[in-house]
């Protein structure tokens, strides 16, 4: 990740004239409260600058998250933003933070950027967070993929390679972020996975992926839907029940193998 | 009773009773051996010493000539004789009651046995027992050592327990080894030590300062040398000469060992300290975490009578010319391992490694070394090389063994010394853990040689875990100590490496390959660090060396770094604990940074996010720049 911002242009960045105003208060009067010092101030008025969409607004806030600030308040100058692809610049910087809370606000706020441009550039740094050694960064990272490839291609499924970085996340013991990436887009290749490893991972997030994966009508073909299920009613616990349940719910009249099979491990 | 008696014979006239009284004392101190009032002998008495003991035969003492080695063996405990120079056991004899080593004279071969304490002599030639005489050693007492010259055998003993001075007394005991009969006892008062016998005479280390030498045949004291610096705990009779000492080295017995001083005296001594700084792992005391070196068993120590794990642990020398070691040489046993050293620049020549068991007992005999294996192997090891001369399995289990070989040549198949840096790297790695001590020495013998070999060695032991704590530490040591230019590409390699939670890579040695590469000041690794220094997972005390390498090699590309990464953590309380870190990212700001670099370190300084002690520092920091007239008068524009 490079952090190519110069902080000599930055610095010399004025902020002009513009008396946009929210909650009653000046962007100026704002930025004062940013640098003040005052942590809850400071944060007040992070949350303030968040909702007035103007450039002034942006470069206060990027401004002050570029110069340095307590990493409570750079998590909340981040979500404040929020939507804005003029930070993008910044919010990658803020990917390297050393603290990981700082990290995965940034990640998570750079979904919200809608760029063309940048997309790609997005998409790495997901892959990526999911080699990061916090958990929240690296389930930020999944969720992002998750989002990514949701809004860009109409929600299909995982290539190889990103299936096989969130299966071995889920080898690595990390649940949080292998079931949020999994769960939306593993495809049978996941599926044939959760059966292969079944003695090494816990029952409840094979399950739940298990669920998850029948709840997506992406995910199939039939064959392997009616496997899933089959694999679900020789399970024990009440998530393995639930998910069957929650299967021949979402299918009322559905006549698939799949579905009648659900139906009779459900009456059963 | 012969004061009183002139007393009474002569008319009592005070001068004269006091003549009388102080000649009859010197008379009689004159005489008695061990008497404290006795003058320290001269050069002179030295030299007309040395003159009279004549020359140490260079062969064994046993009356076969053979080479010999005596074993004490186990399952079941006896005793054995090897006779190297044909390759057999040639007696074994079932021994329960052995409680010293084995000691060996012309005929006999002598132990003292337990309960009661009694002295034994088993004919060398056969094992068969010939006598075996009580020592009359009450409680209290203990066997402080035992040397056999001719038919001779000498038995020190001594008070044990906690020494006090002025309350202790110990005796000296001389054995006929044909009949078994006392042949004369001495009192000593005082602490006498562990003797050693040749040439007529035997050799005591007295009351810590001295060297005493009584005549074999009559038991009186011929010789007293006093060290002025030195304890004397040991004395050696070797056929190139006589010495004595302590834990810190040896003299030579000649005249100018008359002196006691080892700045004057031919006092031999292992100087490491000339070929770098691992003469820290090595102790001439019982330090915990060193290696010892013991020039040999102390002879106030009973519990060194007997084989023990100080066998294990000793320096093997010669005497040599002068303050000279023989051929330069000494080496250092140490459990399964022999540093070869060479004495004059203090640089490890060669290590050799026994293989599987522990070395229970060893000996320098002029042409080889020998060494007996828990397993009941004799080796023979080329003192100048580290090759193995000759090797032979008894079959014996052993508890230690006693040499008498002087001279032994007998050669094998000779296996040649490994590569030196290769054996070193099998000692850091040997998975036997009580050897730490060995292997942290191992380490600091590396750092004195060249080549890349070694530098993977080093990064080698850094990334495995499975290592103590205390090796890799002094690899890291090692690693940033050496200067190795030719190694530069190999350290710079092992930057490519960060963390990866998925595919459990680690990023590999990044703080000391940092310090290496900064104190090489290769100016080359500034992006592959400011990588790492800006990764979010490496630790905080890896970014601290990551920092003072970079500081080191300087530079306007660090100068570029460092900007930014104060700005990104001087308000991050992470860094609280770890305040040295932005101090020494300000000192190179405001050292090699110019006006934009001191109007940063400006606004650092007086912003409130900043954490205090930051704000102190670069506050003192640009005081002194103002008085060079620097402004730092920038600040945020809002």
């Amino acid at each position: 990740m490079k952090r190519a911002t110069s902080l000599g242009i930055l610095m010399v960045v004025v902020l002009v004239g513009g008396t946009t105003r929210a909650s009653g208060r000046s962007v100026e009067a704002l930025a004062t409260d940013l640098a003040g010092g005052d942590m809850s101030k400071a944060m007040a008025a992070a949350h303030v600058l968040g909702k007035i969409q103007t450039s002034q607004a942006t470069d206060v806030l990027m401004e002050t998250l570029l110069l340095g600030v307590p990493p409570k308040l750079s998590v909340a100058l981040i979500h404040a933003l929020s939507g804005r692809s003029k930070a993008f610049d910044i919010l990658v910087h803020a990917c390297g933070n050393r603290e990981a809370s700082v990290r995965a606000a940034a990640l998570e706020i750079l979904g919200s950027i809608q760029d063309q441009k940048t997309e790609l550039r997005t998409y790495g740094l997901a892959m990526d967070a999911l080699s990061d050694g916090a958990s929240a960064v690296r389930a930020a990272g999944a969720r992002l993929l998750v989002f990514l490839k949701k809004r860009s291609m109409g929600g299909i499924r995982a290539t190889k390679a990103e299936e096989k970085l969130l299966r071995l996340l889920l080898l690595r013991k990390d649940q949080l972020a292998a079931k949020i990436g999994l769960s939306a887009l593993g495809g049978a290749r996941t599926a044939r996975f959760l059966a292969v490893h079944m003695e090494e991972l816990p029952p409840r997030i094979v399950t739940t992926i298990y669920g998850a994966l029948l709840k997506r009508p992406d995910f199939g073909p039939e064959p392997v839907r009616f496997w899933v299920v089959k694999v679900l009613s020789g399970m024990t616990g009440p998530e393995a029940i639930a998910a069957v349940m929650e299967y021949v719910a979402g299918h009322q009249g559905g006549k698939s193998a799949s579905v009648l099979l659900a139906r009779k491990v459900a009456e059963r | 009773m012969f004061l009183v008696d002139r007393i009474h014979r002569y008319s009592f006239r005070p001068a004269v009773f006091a003549t009388a009284v102080l000649a009859s004392f010197w008379t009689a101190c004159g005489q008695k051996p061990f008497s404290p009032h006795r003058l320290d002998s001269t050069g002179g008495d030295v030299s007309g010493f040395l003159r009279g003991l004549g020359t140490i035969a260079r062969h064994p003492v046993n009356r076969t000539r053979h080479p010999m080695a005596f074993l004490a063996v186990t399952s079941p405990d006896g005793i054995a004789a090897v006779d190297m120079e044909a390759g057999k056991v040639v007696w074994r004899q079932p021994v329960s009651d052995r409680d010293s080593r084995l000691v060996v004279g012309r005929r006999n071969v002598y132990y003292v046995s337990k309960s009661p304490v009694a002295l034994v002599a088993l004919d060398v030639t056969t094992g068969r027992r010939r006598w075996k005489r009580p020592l009359g050693v009450v409680k209290g007492r203990g066997v402080y050592g035992m040397a056999a010259d001719g038919d001779r055998v000498y038995v020190v003993i001594g008070q044990t327990g906690t020494f006090v001075p002025g309350k202790w007394s110990s005796y000296v005991e001389a054995w006929d080894g044909g009949d078994g009969s006392l042949r004369w006892r001495r009192e000593a008062p005082g602490r006498l030590g562990a003797p050693s016998a040749a040439g007529g005479y035997v050799f005591f280390p007295y009351r810590q300062q001295y060297l005493s030498v009584l005549d074999a045949g009559s038991g009186k004291e011929v010789l007293r040398v006093r060290t002025r610096k030195e304890y004397v705990t040991f004395v050696r009779v070797l056929p190139e000469g006589v010495y004595f000492g302590g834990n810190s080295g040896a003299f030579k017995l000649n005249a100018r060992a008359a002196t006691g001083l080892p700045e004057k005296a031919d006092f031999l001594r292992l100087d490491l300290s000339r070929a770098g700084k691992s003469a820290g792992l090595l102790s001439s005391g019982r330090q915990t975490g060193t290696m010892r070196i013991a020039y040999y068993w102390d002879g106030y120590e009973p519990v060194m009578f007997r084989y023990t794990a100080y066998d294990r642990n000793m320096l093997l020398w010669r005497g040599g010319r002068g303050r000279s070691f023989a051929k330069h040489r000494a080496v250092l046993e140490y459990f399964r391992y022999f540093f070869g050293f060479d004495t004059e620049s203090g640089m490890l020549k060669w290590v050799h490694i026994e293989p599987e068991q522990d070395v229970l007992s060893s000996a320098d005999v002029g042409t080889a070394l020998l060494y007996a294996t828990k397993d009941g192997q004799i080796v023979s090891v080329d003192p100048e090389t580290g090759d193995v001369l000759w090797r032979m399995k008894t079959g014996l289990s052993l508890v230690g063994a006693t040499f008498d070989a002087e001279g032994f040549s007998v050669t094998g198949r000779r296996v040649s010394a490994q590569n030196l840096v290769d054996v070193l790297k099998r000692i850091v790695f040997d998975p036997d853990r009580r050897l730490s001590v060995a292997k942290l020495f191992a380490l600091t013998q590396l750092r004195n040689l060249k080549g890349t070999e070694v530098t993977q060695i080093l990064l080698h032991i850094l990334s495995d875990r499975k290592l103590p704590l205390s090796v890799r530490l002094k690899a890291e040591q090692v690693l940033v100590e050496r200067v190795s230019p030719e190694s530069v590409p190999l350290l710079l390699a092992v930057l490519h490496h960060h963390f990866d939670y998925v595919t459990g890579e680690r990023a590999m040695a990044v703080g000391p390959v940092a310090m290496a590469l900064g104190k090489m000041k290769v100016t080359k690794a500034v992006k592959a660090l400011s990588e790492h220094l800006t990764d979010a997972s490496t630790p905080l005390s890896t970014v601290r060396k990551i920092v003072t390498a970079m500081a080191k090699i300087g530079g306007r590309s660090v100068v570029d770094v460092f900007r930014q990464f104060l700005l990104d953590y001087r308000a991050d309380a992470a860094f609280k604990r770890s305040l040295d870190v932005l101090f020494r990212v300000v000192d190179v700001l405001s050292t090699q940074g110019g006006v934009a670099e001191r109007q940063l370190l400006a606004f650092v300084a007086e912003d409130p996010y900043s954490l205090p002690q930051l704000r102190n520092y670069i506050g003192e920091k640009l005081s002194v720049h103002a008085s060079a007239g620097v402004d730092s008068t920038h600040k945020r524009h809002r």
